[in-house]
């Protein structure tokens, strides 16, 4: 099937079997392997990706039928810096293997949560409850998130126009 | 600058949070094969033959390898006795799993199919999957090998007094304890990759491990190589904790694969095969008794064990030993004895863990500690204080020479922070609070332990790499050995990089585990940066012509008083025209074991204490943990930052141990091979954390610093057990404390009934009674015996085409013609049915984008439609649906999955067994013939306690039980009709809808009546968003103070959702009274049929019944 995939701002054409799924077009014909495979089934939240701005799970959408823009780790752009800055300095991270995952759904958050809720701690770890971790006990995630340059990141989000080049299309 | 002891990021930070870091997988070798494994379906068989013809002769397949292919050599073990293990079974497989055969081929689709070409015969042998049937006097041997039957190594200690000999305890503790069959679960699956390339004659590896050497060595050994001919080369590593710090099994088979074919050969192992087939933490069943006196001092220990190692050693042996004498080294006993057994049974090898052995003891033994505390009518930390070891320049009963301890200054910490003292007088009402300590070693004193090596090179700019034999899986020493070198030799962090792992051009490096990660690798950093900077402060001196003095080092620059020399200009002058290298071992001082344990087994100790406070439901069996306090002695921190990761991450992964996490095995196979029904931690359930570093400076530590990576993992788990003692009276003796434990617990503590329903009056249950008891008395076995003659289970789906369409009826049309079998939505089962290799329909109608499906609408008169395409996110959002809808989809599994699956889908999924969707050939996967794996398996959670027949399964989807009891009727759609069922008859059977051939769902619609009602949900599950337990949904409508109509829907409980119309029935036109409601719950819970050990799933769903009920009726108006 010919499918036409916009990723990070860029389109591809390509000619796909029906049953391909998007996490292997990523990885193995873009070479996009910043998306990570934990378990294939939707259950762990490593491979999260946006697609138009929402938090979907690549392993198991079929790529001939994503017709949003998406949106990988890659694609984050020197606009989310502050956020892995933080996931930096508050332990959002250590073996790395989940971090695109999360910050690819915090990523999200930030730009589509009520800013108010980004204060309720409670309310975000519900929020994060789709990604696991294995290292650090989610207490560094949840603080990088809470962070107040991430917090001034996502008032930004929600100031500016959407910014189609480099950057994320909220 | 980044000196030792600040808090300095991580030197990967970039690269793992910009998806640059690289691992295993993502890593593409030009020509590589595709690796597949033909594992042991059997727990214990003997191989009569193996035919790989047919294999070998499918196109694309360029390898096909068994015991005869591969060398005979046993895989290293820490104890020479200990190796037993073979690369492929040659003549027995001892657990379900074992590797017996190995293909390479083109593509991992060719690998799978030519495994199907592999035929394999076996003659079953008599299985002994526990410990209990190892050590039975009938058990087969496993092994042929050990002295006692099925003991792969037995452990005794006999240290202090005698028990005859010590004075008489006032007050004891005898009892019994069982820990949990923990994984490591760690986020990167294993994938390895090998190329053996002929012309260097050298084996390139790609192995993620935290202790690469003995990989490397081990793979050596095994293909009779030289250590130079093989080549483990630098990875990110996605996790380890043990599970990958030995060799497994997978690295060798791909190494063996490569060699037969000269090509680069990759293994990706599966989620599945994850949990299913690699190591897990050995179970440890103990029995202890430990005194004290009247003055609250302690007497003497007792404890003797048996430890399930399962198939092979894999460390088993090592960390039983290990752990045996931890056991006795952390109170001041008198005496000490215990006595082990490490037994084979035919299961998945247990291997390390992170914990060393420590884990599980120190669970039952700080469990017991509690118990002798309370006893004595003693403060359990005033206990502790008094009693446990941890004096500097004390010596514990097992020869652990105490250098530094903060461990009374942990224990006051964690008084105050949990705000103990208070807390502790308010216990027995559901909330409580409990404590726990532990000294922890930081690396054993052995000599493969403590020698390492580090090297560097100093480049002309000053800049300088690191070149270190260790594996960083997360646990911190890349940033540690950087934040050494730069503090010692004073040059700032961005100008230094750091090589590791490379066994081509990083020296030897002992590894991480047992703590001595940061311990070791920072020693080695020291010692090299150290002699970099006494030598080359030498030279500068000369070059200075000055006598002597000590230069000073700082910013890249080497300066004397106004003599100025950039490093980078010294390491030339030093060195040559390519600058400046060096390397040198650290080597700690080692010694031998002592057989009989009395020795100082670390080169010093770690202490810690932690806090917790829990709430527990008594009724619906749940835990909440509130508040952790983590107090630690390590030493010196060296980098706050990793190191408070080190105490949160290893306080969770416990809590997951204690609380939740456990593998469930099925005649040796794995049932919960997936991380929906593995419970460990998420988000939502982790508490907040304070960490508390107690300043302590070591003596011997490097910097001053001692281990933290296993110590916070093994310190939570009692102080969780010791609270919901607290909180409830309960002294809970097994791990995990899931909900069924608990609901039994407190009803047996109150003298209540422990079996729910009576069938006594019920002759249409007598017939599936009279089965279930045939089960276990020859019919499960007879059925099972019998699926295997008659022919294989169905073979996994694929999804092979999708057709698009652009509206309702083309699609409709489609299904009709013949053009698609099913619709497909969000895809989020059909696409989880796919990976776990279940049958489904390949031909597909995309009906996602569908607008007619798409659709809330509030009707005219009142009535809501919801299009079956609409998403869970959009339904639980939507300000036009009902409240007690929303609340159902919102807590239906994860956001993304909400933002994927669909109203529809969620109605119609397959059901979620955990013995249907993971390989376990039943009647409903295999048919007729087949058992039910349920009836005797473990069905606590999901499975039926009423009505089920020969299927114990549920259905699955949440939303069946809200529509349900809000009248809804489902639109079901095919060419040309159109025809409408009632929520409540919409299912058949457990997740299977009534659907023919040809129909959809088009929507469900809920009439304005229903909507007027008061309406309440709740959902009883083992995490937040995980497939329920059971649900609950009420709707109600009062009129003066009356129920003039009502509804009551369970979810959960039945092969379909139950309407309790009895219950309705007895409730209408009263008032809301708790005696009549009562009696009506009473009469449901009487018609229910639960299976051996679901009893409290009826209870606890009464309960939540109960509470739903009174949220509709006690609903201020």
């Amino acid at each position: 099937m010919m499918a036409r995939l916009r990723v990070n701002g860029q389109e591809h054409v390509l000619d796909l079997p029906a049953g391909e799924r998007l996490i292997d077009v990523l990885r193995d014909r873009l070479g996009l392997t910043g998306t990570k495979q934990g378990c294939r089934a939707g259950e762990c939240g490593a491979c999260t990706v946006l697609v138009d701005g929402r938090p979907m799970q690549a392993c198991i959408m079929l790529a001939c039928r994503v017709h949003g823009e998406v949106r990988t780790v890659e694609g984050l752009g020197e606009r989310f810096m502050p956020l892995r800055q933080a996931f930096a300095d508050e332990g959002g991270f250590q073996c790395g293997f989940c971090t695109p995952g999360q910050l690819m759904r915090a990523a999200a958050l930030l730009a589509e949560a009520p800013l108010e809720r980004l204060g309720d701690e409670a309310w975000l770890r519900e929020q994060m409850n789709g990604n696991i971790c294995r290292c650090t006990g989610y207490c560094g995630i949840i603080r990088a998130l809470m962070n107040e340059d991430v917090r001034t990141l996502a008032r930004d989000l929600r100031g500016e126009p959407a910014v189609t080049e480099g950057g994320f299309q909220a | 600058m980044a000196p030792i002891g600040t808090r300095t990021r991580h030197v990967d930070w970039m690269a793992i949070t910009d998806g640059s870091a690289g691992y295993a997988a993502d890593l593409r070798l030009e020509g590589e094969l595709a690796a597949a494994v033909l594992r042991s379906p059997h727990p214990h068989a003997r191989i009569v033959s193996i035919d790989t013809s047919r294999a070998r002769a499918l196109p694309g397949v360029h390898a096909v390898l068994t015991a005869a292919d591969v060398p005979e050599t046993l895989y290293l073990d820490y104890r020479v006795m200990d190796r037993d293990r073979r690369i492929l079974a040659a003549d027995v497989v001892r657990h379900v799993g074992e590797p017996v055969a190995l293909v390479a081929a083109d593509d991992a689709e060719t690998a799978a199919r030519a495994l199907d070409l592999i035929d394999v015969r076996y003659r079953r042998l008599p299985v002994a999957d526990t410990v209990a049937k190892a050590l039975s006097p009938s058990a087969p041997a496993i092994h042929p090998h050990p002295e006692e039957r099925n003991v792969a190594a037995r452990v005794r200690r006999d240290l202090g007094v005698a028990p005859q000999g010590a004075p008489a305890s006032a007050h004891s503790v005898r009892a019994s304890y069982s820990s949990t069959r923990q994984t490591h679960a760690t986020m990167e699956p294993h994938t390895v990759k090998a190329y053996w390339k002929a012309d260097e004659k050298c084996l390139h590896v790609w192995a993620p491990s935290q202790n690469p050497r003995l990989i490397h060595r081990d793979l050596a050994q095994l293909f009779g190589l030289d250590t130079s001919a093989v080549r483990l080369h630098q990875l990110a590593i996605g996790g380890d904790f043990g599970g990958r710090t030995q060799i497994s099994g997978t690295e060798a088979l791909v190494c063996a694969l490569s060699l037969a074919t000269g090509r680069p050969v990759a293994l990706h192992q599966s989620r599945a095969e994850e949990f299913a087939f690699t190591k897990w933490r050995l179970a440890w069943d103990m029995d202890l008794a430990l005194g004290c006196d009247a003055g609250g001092k302690v007497t003497t220990l007792q404890a003797s064990f048996d430890v399930d190692n399962g198939a092979y050693n894999q460390a088993g042996p090592g960390e039983m030993v290990y752990g045996s004498v931890a056991l006795g080294s952390s109170y001041r006993w008198l005496g000490y004895q215990a006595d082990g057994r490490c037994v084979y049974t035919n299961r998945v090898p247990a291997s390390s863990f992170r914990g060393a052995g420590g884990y599980a003891i120190n669970w039952a033994l700080e469990c017991a500690v509690d118990e002798l505390a309370e006893k004595a009518g003693i403060d359990p930390i005033d206990f502790r204080l008094a009693n446990a070891v941890g004096d500097e320049h004390e010596v514990s009963l097992t020869g652990w020479e105490i250098k530094s301890s903060g461990l009374r200054r942990c224990l006051q910490a964690v008084r105050e922070g949990i705000d103990w003292d208070a807390r502790r007088r308010q216990g027995g009402k559901g909330r409580g609070v409990g404590v726990a300590c532990t000294i922890h070693v930081t690396a054993l004193s052995r000599d493969y332990m403590l020698r390492s090596s580090c090297a560097l090179d100093i480049d002309g700019r000053g800049h300088v790499i690191i070149r270190s034999g260790c594996g960083d899986a997360g646990t911190g020493q890349k940033t540690l050995i950087c934040q050494t070198v730069s503090t010692i030799l004073g040059v700032p962090l961005d100008r230094i990089s750091i090589v590791t792992t490379d066994t081509l051009v990083t020296p030897h490096d002992a590894g991480a585990g047992a703590s001595r990660g940061s311990f070791v690798a920072v020693n080695a950093a020291r010692t090299l940066a150290s002699k970099v900077r006494a030598d080359l402060s030498a030279v500068a001196l000369d070059h200075f012509g000055i006598g002597d003095g000590e230069p000073d080092w700082a910013d890249g620059v080497v300066r004397s008083g106004n003599h100025v020399m950039e490093l980078g200009e010294l390491a030339l002058l030093a060195g040559s025209a390519q600058g400046y290298s060096a390397q040198t071992e650290y080597v700690g001082a080692s010694h031998d074991p002592d057989p009989r344990g009395y020795e100082d087994i670390s080169p010093t100790y770690s202490f810690a204490a932690h806090a917790v406070e829990v709430e527990v439901d008594e009724a619906l069996g749940t835990v909440k943990v509130l508040k952790v306090v983590a107090a630690h002695d390590s030493g010196t921190i060296l980098n706050p930052l990793s190191a408070r990761g080190q105490v949160e991450g290893g306080v969770v992964m416990g809590l997951g141990a204690v609380l939740g996490e456990s593998l469930i095995f099925e005649e040796g196979r794995v049932v919960n091979p997936s991380y929906a029904d593995y419970v460990l931690p998420r988000p939502a359930d982790a508490p907040p954390i304070e960490t508390i570093f107690v300043d302590v400076a070591d003596s011997v530590g490097p910097f001053g610093s001692k281990g933290l990576g296993e110590i916070p993992l093994i310190t939570i788990g009692p102080a969780v057990t010791n609270a919901i003692a607290h909180a409830t009276g309960l002294r809970l003796r097994t791990a995990p404390h899931t909900p069924d434990q608990i609901v039994t617990a407190a009803r047996r503590r109150d003298g209540k009934s422990l079996r729910a329903g009576s069938i006594a009056a019920r002759p249409d249950r007598w017939w599936t009674a009279a089965v279930r008891t045939a089960y276990p008395r020859g019919l499960h076995k007879g059925l099972r015996l019998l699926s295997e003659r008659v022919g294989r289970p169905r073979p996994a789906g694929r999804i092979e085409t999708i057709r698009p369409a652009a509206g309702i009826d083309e699609a409709l049309d489609l299904l009709h013609e013949g053009g698609a079998d099913a619709p497909i939505a969000g895809g989020t089962d059909l696409l989880a049915l796919e990976t776990q290799g279940l049958p489904l329909p390949g031909r597909l109608v995309d009906i996602a984008g569908l607008g007619e499906l798409r659709d809330i609408e509030t009707r005219d008169d009142g009535s809501l439609r919801i299009g079956s395409s609409v998403t869970l996110a959009d339904l639980a959002e939507s300000a036009a649906c009902d409240p007690v809808l929303r609340k159902t989809a919102a807590l239906i599994a994860t956001p993304q999955i909400r933002q994927a699956a669909t109203v529809g889908g969620n109605l119609c999924q397959t059901k979620r067994c955990w013995f249907f969707r993971n390989g376990f050939d039943c009647y409903k996967r295999g048919g007729a013939t087949r058992p039910c794996y349920a009836v005797m398996g473990d069905h606590r959670f999901y499975h039926s306690i009423q009505d089920a027949h020969r299927c114990q399964a549920i259905t699955p989807s949440d939303l069946a039980t809200t529509l349900v009891a809000l009248d809804a009727e489902i639109e079901v759609r095919r060419s040309g009709g159109v025809r409408r069922v009632a929520a409540e008859h919409f299912y058949e059977g457990p997740g299977e809808t009534g659907l023919a051939s040809g129909e959809i769902v088009g929507a469900v619609e809920i009439p304005a009546q229903a909507r007027r009602r008061r309406s309440a949900y709740r959902k009883l599950a083992l995490w937040q968003g995980a497939f329920a337990i059971a649900t609950a949904c009420v709707s109600a409508e009062l009129s003066g103070g009356r129920i003039s109509d009502l509804r009551v829907a369970l979810g959960g409980v039945g092969p379909v959702p139950v309407r309790v119309h009895r219950l309705e029935r007895m409730l209408r036109g009263q008032r809301p009274d708790p005696t009549a409601i009562e009696a009506g719950i009473a009469a449901w819970m009487k018609g229910t049929h639960p299976l051996r050990d679901n009893h409290w799933k009826a209870f606890a769903t009464a309960d939540l019944l109960r509470r739903t009920l009174s949220d509709v009726l006690e609903r201020p108006s």
